[in-house]
């Protein structure tokens, strides 16, 4: 039995990608940006949701980080055969091997999984009640181990994952705000985290091999955001939890 | 008394921070320095009461400062008391150091903060009695190989060391200025192809195979 034409170009047009390049299959995309900022171009006025708008109860789901924030790193350098598109971390490529070159390094995209956060995924718990004598104190402290893996962009293929195990802690009682309660204390670092995370992403073009030093500014961010924000009367500290 | 010099710092820093040694590395906690951040804890949470008496002598003056060294008290490690008052329109932040005779004010620059940075250093120096400001251009130098749990080699400084790993933001305007606007997350087209963050957005020109039979792309392809 022979299979309809176009089942058969697209078996053969998948087979020639993996064989090659899924780079030189994939559609055309704009060169600068990224998938992130590809998306964002799209002509949507919000009206219509569509696919992937709802990310309640999806561990799934991720979203796209921030374009407009600072980036520290402007990545390694550019292929110099190339001279276009410089993507942080990768060697440069190898010389092409019959012939064929790919268009550019790989992009790379991070995912975070679980994002955004909620007060649900910092259930804090409060180990050291105050005593009512001095103007803040007690002690309650969440834990959580973040989860990251980076994408190849255009196949979609893993590239790297890591996890960053971090608690987070805070008084019960506030001289500035008063009474804390865990609740308020996960809500507060639900939003920090949900703050933090894009900052830190964006911070680099790639951290493809530098789990250590993500995790090590993603603490420093989310201590930065407590401190300098809105819960600086939270007495709030961010550390390394876990291997 | 003489002025701070850079020379004393360094040499405080390296006591309590071992070099090369990141706390991601194994072995951080079992350094010498470590332990001597932990025997410097010990005895500070022995003081306590000094710096609440202090704290309280300033919210008389200034209204309920923050105190964000509640969690030295519950057995956490930081290099110093760590605190704050708001006057208008900003907070001033200041710390006193455990690990030695030192304390920093942390302010913007803005001139309503004067009085204020002036009357912080008097109460600290008299309750903190021989310990000295530490000078910010000295505060702000860079420590080499030092890294600390907030701060990766060749970003730690003087002032991250000895007075707070978020020394930055002991200061600012306040309230605080809204933060950046973040992206809403990105939301396709109904009906777009999606298969993960990445993923080009369709083209609305491209023939789609699932169009239609009366779709007017169709007839193009």
């Amino acid at each position: 039995m022979r299979a309809p034409q176009p089942f058969a170009a697209a078996l053969l047009l998948a087979f020639s990608c993996t064989l090659f390049s899924a780079a030189s299959c994939a559609p055309p995309s704009p060169e600068a940006g990224g998938g992130a900022a590809a998306i964002e171009t799209q002509d949507d006025d919000g009206s219509d949701p569509g696919i992937g708008s709802d990310p309640g109860g999806d561990p799934n789901w991720s979203w796209s980080p921030p374009a407009n924030l600072p980036v520290d790193d402007p990545g390694a350098d550019p292929d110099p055969s190339s001279g276009t598109d410089p993507m942080g971390g990768d060697p440069p490529p190898l010389p092409p091997v019959g012939g064929y070159r790919p268009p550019h390094p790989p992009r790379v995209a991070i995912l975070w999984i679980g994002a955004p956060y909620r007060g649900a995924d910092f259930p804090f718990k409060v180990v050291k009640k105050w005593d009512g004598k001095d103007g803040a104190g007690g002690w309650q402290r969440a834990t959580k181990r973040f989860e990251f893996v980076v994408r190849d962009e255009q196949t979609g293929l893993h590239v790297d994952d890591w996890t960053c195990g971090i608690e987070v802690g805070m008084a019960v009682q506030s001289r500035v705000d008063g009474y804390i309660s865990p609740y308020d204390a996960a809500l507060a670092t639900a939003d920090v985290a949900n703050f933090a995370l894009p900052v830190v992403s964006n911070s680099r073009t790639s951290w493809k091999g530098l789990s250590a030093l993500f995790c090590s500014k993603l603490r420093g961010t989310m201590l930065t955001a407590f401190k300098g924000g809105m819960y600086k009367g939270y007495g709030a500290t961010v550390s390394k939890w876990g291997p | 008394m003489g002025a701070v010099t850079r020379a004393e710092l360094l040499e405080v820093v390296y006591r309590f921070h071992p070099r090369g040694l990141s706390p991601d590395d194994l072995g951080y906690e079992a350094t010498e320095e470590r332990q001597r951040q932990r025997d410097a804890m010990v005895r500070a949470v022995v003081k306590a009461p000094t710096w609440i008496a202090m704290l309280d002598r300033l919210q008389a003056r200034y209204g309920p400062p923050v105190d964000d060294s509640v969690h030295i008290r519950a057995g956490y490690y930081d290099p110093a008391w760590s605190g704050g008052i708001f006057i208008p329109g900003y907070t001033v932040g200041f710390c006193v150091c455990l690990l030695g005779p030192y304390y920093g004010i942390r302010r913007m620059g803005a001139a309503s903060e004067e009085a204020a940075a002036l009357d912080l250093a008097r109460e600290i120096e008299a309750t903190y009695p021989g310990f000295r400001p530490i000078p910010p251009e000295l505060g702000d130098e860079v420590v080499p190989d030092v890294g600390l749990d907030s701060k990766g080699f060749g970003s730690a400084t003087i002032h991250h060391c000895l007075l707070a790993a978020a020394w930055e933001s002991l200061a600012g305007p306040w309230p605080p200025p809204p933060r950046p606007p973040l992206s809403p997350p990105a939301v396709p087209r109904s009906g777009a192809s999606v298969l993960d963050r990445g993923d080009v957005p369709h083209d609305a020109d491209e023939p789609r195979d699932d169009a239609p039979d009366d779709d007017p792309t169709r007839s193009q392809a």
